[in-house]
């Protein structure tokens, strides 16, 4: 807001004017400024779906991850100009699905108690007790 | 309200105060309410899912991963051989499966972990420009009681100043608040609107013609 009123071609505000505009242009500030973020931020603590949300990606950064596990383990054996007898190959391959379905598993609750701990830092002091309501 | 309208004039603190309210007020829009914008586009943009300091974070972790296991397996490398376990033998060949699907389950694990602490610095982020506009909002609020306050001081003394006037010209014409109250003034109108204290006229008399020219009472 501007406050050209003040000492402008009207005449001089009195102090209790002036002290008004400044406080009606700080105001709109707040309003343009900060309220957005501010309702950006309550948007986040009070969605419902947060937690679901962070869980799936999560679990698409984990999936991206364990499927580049084949192409790690051809390098290194081509490395060492070795192949895998096809005995080999099938455990490698229930292993690296053993694996991958588990970190699949622990990197989506990790996901879902950071996304609720940060629901309850934005809403105010941390609980740990209600964590598991949201 | 005009600026003189009140009697009683604001003080000279109170002059200041709106005057350097005035020039903080200015400073802050000149000089930090731009910055205080460009910080909430660059946590807007960072709290996106494609924004660079989450690609950042993310390349990081899974880096760090690649670097850890590479000198992990050169180690593991060293020790199969000092045991006797050659290259292309079975024990070599899953040991080096076994540390591509940890390696893979690791970096995952860093990857989502650079994501969410994107996203915890987006919300600190956040948290601070709304803990600013928690200040700027309360300072609006306590400079509008300020002004209220200053206004409000100004209205009453002119208020007074108005009710001082009217009482003097109802004194002077008799009716003064104090000599409404008393017996002596209630006759004194009565006196004057046909009181107890004064002569009776009635709505008849004040028909007849009579009366009315010659202006004598009944």
């Amino acid at each position: 807001m501007s406050l050209s009123g003040i000492g402008g071609a009207s005449g001089p505000m009195s102090a209790a004017q002036q002290l008004g505009a400044i406080s009606s242009a700080q105001w709109n500030d707040y309003m343009q400024t900060f309220v957005p973020q501010e309702n950006l931020l309550l948007q986040y603590a009070m969605d419902p779906n947060y937690a679901a949300k962070q869980m799936q990606t999560a679990q698409g950064l984990q999936q991206q991850a364990n499927q580049q596990a084949s192409g790690i383990q051809a390098r290194q054996l081509a490395q060492y100009d070795t192949t895998l007898t096809p005995e080999q190959a099938a455990a490698a391959k229930k292993q690296t699905g053993i694996t991958g379905a588990l970190a699949e598993v622990q990197t989506a609750n990790q996901a879902k108690d950071l996304a609720a701990q940060t629901q309850l830092g934005i809403l105010g002091a941390p609980a740990s007790g209600i964590t598991g309501q949201l | 309200m005009s600026p003189n309208s009140g009697t009683v004039a604001p003080t000279f603190q109170e002059q200041e105060l709106s005057r350097i309210a005035t020039q903080q007020f200015q400073d802050y829009q000149s000089r930090w309410l731009p910055v205080q914008q460009h910080l909430n586009d660059v946590v807007d943009q960072m709290g996106k899912p494609d924004s660079w300091q989450r690609a950042e974070a993310e390349g990081k972790g899974a880096e760090d991963v690649a670097s850890q296991f590479e000198q992990a397996n050169q180690r593991r490398t060293a020790q199969q051989m000092d045991r006797g376990i050659n290259v292309g033998s079975g024990a070599f060949n899953l040991g080096i499966t076994g540390s591509a699907a940890a390696q893979a389950a690791s970096k995952g694990a860093a990857v989502a972990q650079g994501n969410e602490a994107i996203d915890k610095a987006y919300f600190e982020n956040l948290s601070q420009i709304a803990q600013s506009g928690q200040t700027v909002a309360n300072q609006a609020t306590r400079g509008m009681s300020v002004g209220a306050e200053i206004a409000s001081r100004e209205a009453i003394s002119s208020a007074q100043a108005s009710n001082a006037t009217a009482s003097n010209v109802l004194g002077a014409a008799g009716f003064g608040i104090g000599a409404l109250s008393s017996p002596s003034a209630m006759r004194q109108i009565g006196g004057i609107f046909g009181g107890s204290g004064g002569p009776d006229i009635s709505t008849a008399d004040m028909n007849n013609p009579a009366i009315i020219a010659s202006g004598a009472t009944p």
